[in-house]
């Protein structure tokens, strides 16, 4: 191995720390690689001293060539010929090791030791690898949106991107996946590995799709007239913040036909008709909540009160009594853990617990066309008064 | 609001009164007409209907052409809607239409 990065000689093995110490930052190896002047492309060693003809690269020469850059396992070598993947490499062989951890039989290179666990002393090193390139990575997309106009360009350029094509998000995440991938399948040293995690820790950082689309954004893209399931398959999240919620008896435990329903209490919570959700001894199926035609007594007994998400329309018409949830609210205390044994049911996941109800197949489908043609989000448990604004009409 | 109309196609089944709303549903009395005998198959399939029965035959065409007429004769579509067994309530869900 050369002294110094940048003087191998020819034929000579470049070994994977040497590429480690090339790209260190501010060498000033580097920096005459990347600038050569005149007199230094003249006075360059020519590694292969050839008349210019390709009467040389037999088949040969080829193999020569192909091997002539190996990265060396200890147990493995992986060249261009003998491709390996890391964990091919490292596998350990049935051969023993000699103490400097070099196999028997094999030539002698010098050993670098891959995927091997960061030990303790360089610990600190690796850290400060890590969180220097998180830094230079975050770097970038702050000093982009100090330019002007930054997040209007964005978000043009985000419409455009998507806007021909309905898989554009699965493709990309395809292409992203598989460049990751291409990345991380490949034989790396700690300083290596290290960088890759600083790169990567970002991502964990990114608001994603916790950043809610704006009116206009929403509009421009179409995304309106998407379905909730539609949407999510796009990989976003339709977050509806308010829900809303008719009723002639608002305060009545049970209908005129005697069945129990959800009903606000003295104290203002809206309860379930039943906040066990219990039916001789099994749970309510949501079918049975949604298709009350097959079951007026389990749907008695459910655990769920049903809204809207349209505060219009004929669904209102008769309701004296006008509930509106703050679903927002609802959902954040919930995250949080300040709120537990409630929970938000929305569209998709109203379409995933019909998919596994008991009942069959044509009852399936029936409540799902009766839950979308609602925009039905359905809450399970008690929902304390603070979320509830009660109208009388 | 008097009094509505439960239609099954163009017949007549039922005379509904008292309409409250109940967060997307309507729970009404029902009334049964002379007309219904026509369908007594049909309704005798949705008054003895449980979770555990098996489906409807598909010649009743059971999801289809429920209509509610309102006392101004505009008649809106809804979903198989759902009759107690003594046949005295009903309960059903709107249809979603353009004007909603």
């Amino acid at each position: 191995m050369a002294d110094k990065p940048g003087e191998n000689k020819p034929g000579e093995k470049v070994t994977h720390s040497d590429h480690a110490s090339l790209e260190k930052d501010g060498s000033p190896d580097i920096q005459k690689a990347r600038n050569p002047n005149a007199e230094e492309v003249a006075k360059a060693t020519k590694p292969h001293l050839g008349d210019g003809s390709l009467r040389r690269f037999n088949q040969a020469q080829l193999d020569s060539q192909n091997e002539s850059i190996e990265i060396d396992f200890g147990g493995h070598v992986a060249s261009r010929k003998s491709q390996l993947t890391e964990k091919q490499a490292t596998e350990k062989p049935e051969n023993t090791r000699d103490v400097h951890g070099q196999h028997d039989g094999h030539k002698s290179h010098t050993p670098i030791h891959l995927s091997q666990p960061a030990r303790p002393e360089n610990a600190l090193h690796l850290i400060d690898v890590t969180l220097s390139t998180t830094a230079r990575v975050l770097e970038m997309p702050f000093l982009h949106l100090a330019e002007n106009s930054a997040i209007n360009k964005d978000i043009a350029n985000f419409i455009e991107h998507f806007r021909h094509d309905p898989d554009q998000f699965n493709k990309d995440a395809t292409r992203i996946g598989g460049q990751i991938l291409g990345i991380i399948d490949k034989p790396m040293s700690e300083d290596e590995r290290a960088r890759m995690i600083g790169m990567l820790i970002p991502l964990f950082f990114m608001p994603g799709s916790n950043t809610p689309l704006d009116a206009n954004k929403v509009k421009a893209m179409n995304l309106e007239k998407m379905s909730a399931e539609e949407l999510a398959e796009a990989g976003i999240t339709r977050r509806v913040v308010e829900v809303y919620r008719g009723d002639n008896y608002a305060y009545d435990a049970v209908n005129e036909a005697g069945v129990g329903k959800s009903h606000l209490t003295a104290n203002g919570d809206l309860r379930p008709a039943n906040p066990s959700g219990e039916y001789k001894g099994r749970p309510v199926d949501i079918v049975e909540h949604i298709n009350q035609s097959i079951n007026w007594d389990a749907k008695g007994q459910s655990p769920y009160t049903s809204f809207s998400e349209e505060s219009k329309g004929v669904a209102l018409s008769f309701g004296k009594t006008h509930i509106t949830l703050d679903l927002k609210s609802l959902r954040n205390d919930i995250a949080s853990g300040a709120l537990t044994d409630v929970e938000i049911i929305d569209q998709v996941d109203i379409a995933a617990y019909i998919k596994r109800s008991r009942l069959s197949e044509i009852r399936q489908q029936h409540a799902l066309e009766c839950s979308r043609a609602e925009h039905e989000v359905l809450i399970k448990g008690i929902i304390p008064a603070k979320y509830l604004k009660v109208e009388a009409r | 609001m008097s009094s509505l109309k439960l239609y099954r196609g163009e017949d007549v089944l039922g005379i509904v009164t008292n309409p409250a709303q109940e967060g997307p549903e309507t729970i009404a009395k029902l009334e049964l007409t002379d007309a219904a005998a026509h369908h007594r198959e049909l309704l005798d399939y949705m008054l003895s209907v449980t979770s555990d029965s098996p489906d409807p035959p598909d010649s009743l065409k059971l999801f289809d052409d429920w209509f509610i007429e309102d006392e101004n004769g505009v008649r809106r579509g809804i979903f198989l809607p759902a009759i107690r067994p003594d046949g005295k309530f009903i309960s059903w869900r709107w249809r979603r239409t353009e004007t909603n």
